[in-house]
């Protein structure tokens, strides 16, 4: 977390440390508090299910905050998020291990890294896919 | 059902409507609250001691906070009430799930900002999903803090079906 990541040492390809979640729905009823969205798809199993899914889903703005996490536990105290973008391909079911994923695709100038992140369930389904820029602290500076 | 379902040239007229401006003053329970919900606990949001000797020189919000200030997520209070993301704009069909979402940081934002959000309906399209008809909602919101630097800009797309 408090790691010191340099562009120079960061190599187009490479696999950024994953994070593991592990939602329960007592999670998700904090994000409602914290975020104020209290959809009840998110913590209602028979709204859930009037709204065709098959039970409560994780919030989708909860597996972007764990990607922009990902992010900034990667980048350190040094480094900064500057965009992040992300699709909501699929839902994601409570009491599972969900992983949240990131590579490196491109360095850039002026300290920038582009990369791909993504959220995964335990089967290899991705069910967020995203893109971020960060700028990294060089060791020149 | 008797209610006229409201059709794509319906929605297109709403283009360019913007919600009420959102304010929120980050004080430290609401990031708090925000990282314990995440499980995020880097020393950069909450350790002013430990934030002091970073290139930050004290603590920041982390940047994806930003995904509970905007649009969406502050628009639902009542029980049964959808989220929608631009509160003066009707939802033509009855369910919602977050499509797709960009946000654009400019500058670090710290406990005690005032963040002002608006949120302003840019597109409507009509796709056929899985789910049948689905209306696609493009919205575009930007945040600034108190000294009127803008601090965020998101792009929210919001599938209505």
């Amino acid at each position: 977390m408090a790691q010191h990541v340099f562009y120079e040492d960061v190599t187009e390809g490479q696999e950024i440390p994953p994070l593991t979640k592990h939602c329960t729905r007592r999670q998700l009823v904090m994000w409602a508090g914290a975020s104020g969205d209290y959809y009840e798809i998110h913590y209602d199993t028979a709204f859930a299910r009037k709204n065709k899914l098959d039970d409560v889903v994780v919030h989708g703005r909860l597996k972007a905050s764990f990607l922009g996490q990902l992010l900034t536990d990667w980048i350190g105290p040094d480094g900064a998020v500057k965009k992040m973008s992300c699709r909501y391909k699929g839902t994601d079911p409570t009491d599972e291990d969900m992983l949240i994923r990131g590579m490196v695709t491109a360095k850039k100038e002026n300290g920038l890294v582009d990369l791909d992140i993504w959220t995964e369930r335990p089967d290899g389904t991705i069910t967020t896919q995203g893109a971020a820029t960060v700028a990294l602290p060089s060791r020149a500076a | 059902m008797s209610k006229k379902l409201l059709t794509l040239e319906d929605m297109q007229g709403y283009i360019g409507t913007s919600a009420p401006p959102h304010v929120m003053r980050l004080e430290f329970e609401v990031v708090r609250r925000y990282v314990e919900a995440v499980q995020d606990l880097n020393p950069l949001w909450m350790d002013e001691e430990f934030a002091k000797n970073t290139r930050y020189g004290g603590t920041i919000v982390p940047p994806h906070i930003f995904s509970t200030l905007m649009s969406i997520t502050h628009c639902s209070h009542e029980s049964g009430a959808i989220p929608v993301p631009v509160p003066n704009v009707p939802l033509p069909r009855d369910n919602v799930l977050e499509g797709e979402e960009t946000w654009e940081y400019f500058a670090p934002t710290r406990i005690g900002d005032i963040i002002t959000s608006t949120c302003t309906l840019t597109d409507v399209k009509v796709r056929e999903g899985r789910l049948g008809e689905m209306f696609i909602l493009v919205c575009t919101g930007e945040s600034v803090n108190q000294r009127g630097e803008l601090v965020c800009r998101s792009v929210n797309t919001i599938v209505n079906y």
